[in-house]
């Protein structure tokens, strides 16, 4: 189904989809890369494109400078009617309207990925609350524990991932191959447009995530590269040269741990509760209560005995921690790695029991539309603080650092401004220096920590980057 | 959140509603024609409407015609501020002040006041703007705008209503279509929308009828003069205040529906400063805000607010994305989740205040 096309970066595979008529003829390469998604996509719905193909294309698409700003990977969209449907009424929309801006395909894609709401049935609801604290728990280990049939199980393992866009992924440990993980937290200067930086942005070559919203000036960019203090000096000082100038406000969080939460405690009778916290904020600050996070992942530096094969299998884990090693092994192999099904499974093996991986689970929908990012910056009493307030909320994910916590937080919409007036007055206590939100529409994708490799340079046994390669200034100036 | 609940409408309600959404004149005989049935079945839903959710027929009103005018703007104090605190008192205290909300949520670490105040045209609004900007003025990193409304707006859309459910797209379609609109502004129909005049100078009596007119579109000539009674002002026949009730109703009001109780319970605010060399973005709000399930929009030369109210399940996050899009490249929009007005006064308020004043 494959037909050789001529496009601005050499011949590129063109995807047969049912739904051609549609498609806008566009000659910019942003345009070009959100329709070339779009047809993925529907090709994959369609069955015209097989999934080998479809990684094989997403590797294409991700030299697109575009991928950088936004991470689109079809294949890792659940193949369901309703997206479907979304993506083809977006088709015609733009057709009626006679809309071609890369703008216009943008949200004609991202829009039609929100995910909507699906009811869930209980034996779904109850396999969740055990895979939430369990993610890779076999099936018929929790068929035994829920009274259930296995087979029941692996349906509803099914439905969750196709309906419900649950993902089974993990926090991964970067630290222990020598890779730093980063976050720069920014509020735009007066006057600096945010296209002109978020394009400078994605072509830092250590750029892995960007988001910021058209509802603020306030923003992060996330980075990964290897390297250790010397490195990350460069980075910092690099930041602190772009404040007056392109950010009036810069923060930067070197990663020392992370930790994800659902509580699914608070969902009962098929509505949301609000947590007991929130009506007596004091208790956070008593030690008895401190709730401890259902995952959670410190960062404990450079370890032994794990090697770039090991960096590339929990890169590949993350998009489907469950999924068996000989598919890790052939995704891996579509992009370059050649790694035998046993050796992922030993590493895999190697990296749990070493607190490299710490399994979770991420989903959408069950009525948490809301999604807020705060950045706050306080001492390590109140970073504990937080992640025991995290592990109480409905959907959470930290990410810690020595100047605090960058906390993504997913509620009910029905209670998002109690949750939000609850983070946001925690700038009121001692110890805490301030709390800065972002309203977000989802947790944006990024790109794949295997994506940011090719950026690195080999030496022995591992990669390295030059420190002056990790001067922003260059890139934002 | 607000204390707004969904009590569902009927049929036979919805579509009583949604011919007076289309023309908010309309009597209770010319629905009854219209519909093919009885008046006495027509008022009978009328008043059950009027007890469930607090149906009434209301005016936008134009306060340029008795010498007024409608001053709004927004001010954005950082949220630990001490301001925050004493400048929303002063506006809550104000009787100058008819309506004045603040942010719950937003993605900014400002907090973010916003106030409509009814004025008498002059000193009045100099010594207001100088009270506001007193109070603002003194910091660095307040930033307090402020403007006179031209036009003022009403939408609400019960084609997106089915009596228990709101179905309306404030994402993508939503977007692209204010994206055209945007495109043809010039030759867009702008509907619901009064001019706010600048040269009248109406009597105490004039601002009694329109006070009675924008709390009640059909204000009958027996309720005026008892209101007029009350404010001690002159007799006047009922004859007499009908031919000024319909000059006003003809001339200086425009009437919308009010409904409560049909589960929009978020309020969301839409502050832009409009670009001086583009006028068209306040004419595309006006326009787009009847896409939405109830709007209302105040625009001025400088200024435009885009104050909503939503289901509390909608995006905010996606139509604040697709009303950026619209707006971006003219200004940047302030966009929040408001507060239920803690003070929402009519011209009610300001009667009797001027009305004291000038019996002392």
């Amino acid at each position: 189904m494959f037909r050789e096309l001529a496009s601005g970066q050499g011949a590129f595979p063109k995807i047969s989809t049912p739904y051609d008529e549609l498609f806008p003829s566009v000659e910019d390469a942003s345009s070009r890369f959100y329709l070339e998604a779009i047809r993925l996509y529907l090709g994959l719905c369609a069955g015209t494109v097989t999934l080998d193909d479809a990684l094989r294309f997403v590797e294409r698409l991700k030299q697109n400078p575009e991928f950088a700003k936004s991470p689109c990977d079809p294949t890792l969209a659940p193949v369901n009617e309703h997206f479907k449907t979304k993506i083809v009424e977006n088709l015609i929309t733009l057709k009626k309207y006679n809309l071609h801006t890369p703008d216009s395909i943008k949200s004609a894609y991202s829009f039609a990925f929100l995910v909507e709401e699906a009811p869930m049935n209980d034996k779904d609801l109850m396999v969740l609350s055990h895979l939430v604290k369990f993610p890779l728990a076999p099936a018929n280990k929790v068929a035994e524990f829920l009274g259930i049939a296995p087979k029941t199980v692996v349906k509803s393992i099914s439905r969750l991932k196709k309906d419900h866009t649950v993902r089974f992924s993990c926090l991964t440990d970067n630290s222990a191959f020598g890779v730093q993980s980063v976050i720069l937290f920014f509020r735009l200067a007066e006057g600096t447009e945010w296209s002109e930086v978020e394009t400078q942005l994605a072509e830092f070559p250590f750029t892995k995530a960007l988001l910021k919203t058209e509802m603020s000036d306030i923003g992060y960019a996330s980075f990964m590269f290897p390297g250790e203090d010397r490195e990350i000096s460069v980075l910092e000082s690099s930041t602190r040269k772009l404040t007056g100038s392109v950010f009036d406000y810069a923060s930067l969080h070197v990663q020392e741990g992370a930790s994800s939460d659902v509580n699914l405690s608070l969902f009962e009778e098929g509505a949301w509760v609000l947590p007991e916290i929130l009506n007596r904020p004091d208790d956070l600050e008593s030690a008895e209560s401190a709730h401890v996070g259902l995952h959670n992942l410190p960062c404990r530096g450079r370890m032994r005995g794990f090697q770039r094969k090991d960096f590339a299998v929990a890169s590949q884990l993350r998009s489907d921690i469950r999924a068996a090693p000989a598919a890790i092994s052939h995704s891996l192999r579509i992009k370059g790695w050649d790694i035998e099904p046993k050796e992922v499974a030993y590493s895999t093996r190697k990296m749990i029991d070493h607190g490299i991986l710490e399994p979770d689970v991420v989903f959408g929908g069950l009525g948490l539309s809301t999604n807020f990012c705060f950045e706050i910056v306080c001492g390590p009493l109140w970073k504990r603080r937080i992640v025991s307030l995290a592990s109480q909320m409905p959907a959470t994910m930290s990410y810690l650092s020595p100047r605090g916590v960058v906390i993504w937080v997913q509620v009910p919409s029905q209670h998002q401004v109690e949750y939000y007036q609850f983070i946001r007055s925690l700038e009121r206590k001692r110890g805490v220096e301030s709390v800065l939100p972002i309203m977000t529409l989802a947790q944006k994708g990024s790109r794949a920590m295997l994506d940011l490799v090719r950026h690195w340079h080999l030496e022995g046994d591992f990669w390295y980057v030059e420190p002056d390669e990790l001067n922003l200034a260059v890139y934002l100036q | 959140m607000g204390v707004e609940h969904l009590l569902n409408l009927e049929p036979t309600d919805l579509k009583i509603l949604r011919k007076l959404a289309i023309d908010p004149r309309m009597r209770q005989v010319d629905i009854a024609r219209d519909l093919g049935v009885t008046r006495s079945s027509v008022n009978q839903v009328w008043k059950r409407l009027a007890n469930s959710h607090g149906f009434r027929v209301n005016s936008v009103i134009d306060y340029g015609q008795v010498g007024m005018a409608l001053l709004f703007g927004w001010a954005q104090i950082p949220s630990t501020s001490k301001t925050l605190a004493s400048f929303r008192d002063w506006l809550e205290s104000s009787v100058f002040v008819s309506d004045t909300t603040y942010s719950l949520v937003s993605s900014t670490t400002y907090s973010t006041v916003y106030f409509e105040a009814v004025l008498p045209r002059g000193e009045r609004v100099w010594w207001f703007t100088k009270q506001l900007e007193g109070l603002c003025g003194a910091h660095d990193d307040i930033i307090m705008v402020h403007d006179t409304a031209s036009e003022v707006s009403h939408h609400l859309n019960l084609g997106l209503f089915d009596g228990s459910h709101w179905d309306f797209d404030e994402g993508f379609r939503f977007q692209a279509s204010t994206g055209v609109a945007r495109g043809y502004a010039d030759v867009l129909p702008v509907t619901n929308t009064l001019k706010q005049s600048e040269s009248g100078s109406g009597s105490i009596v004039d601002m009694a009828l329109l006070s009675a007119v924008q709390q009640d579109y059909h204000a009958s000539a027996r309720q005026v003069a008892a209101g007029l009674r009350r404010l001690g002002s002159r007799r006047l026949s009922e004859r007499t205040l009908r031919r000024h009730l319909e000059q006003i109703r003809n001339w200086w009001a425009m009437p919308y529906i009010e409904l409560d109780n049909i589960g929009l319970a978020q309020r969301v605010l839409v502050c832009v400063e409009n670009n001086p060399n583009e006028q068209s973005l306040s004419r595309v709000l006006h326009v787009q805000a009847g896409a939405l399930p109830k709007a209302r929009v105040v625009s001025g030369p400088r200024l435009s607010v885009l104050d909503l109210k939503l289901p509390i399940s909608s995006n905010l996050v996606a139509l604040s994305s697709s009303l950026e899009r619209m707006i971006r490249h003219t200004a940047q929009p302030i966009i929040f989740i408001a507060r239920e007005s803690m003070t929402r006064k009519a011209l009610e308020n300001l009667l009797s205040y001027q009305a004291k004043k000038l019996r002392s």
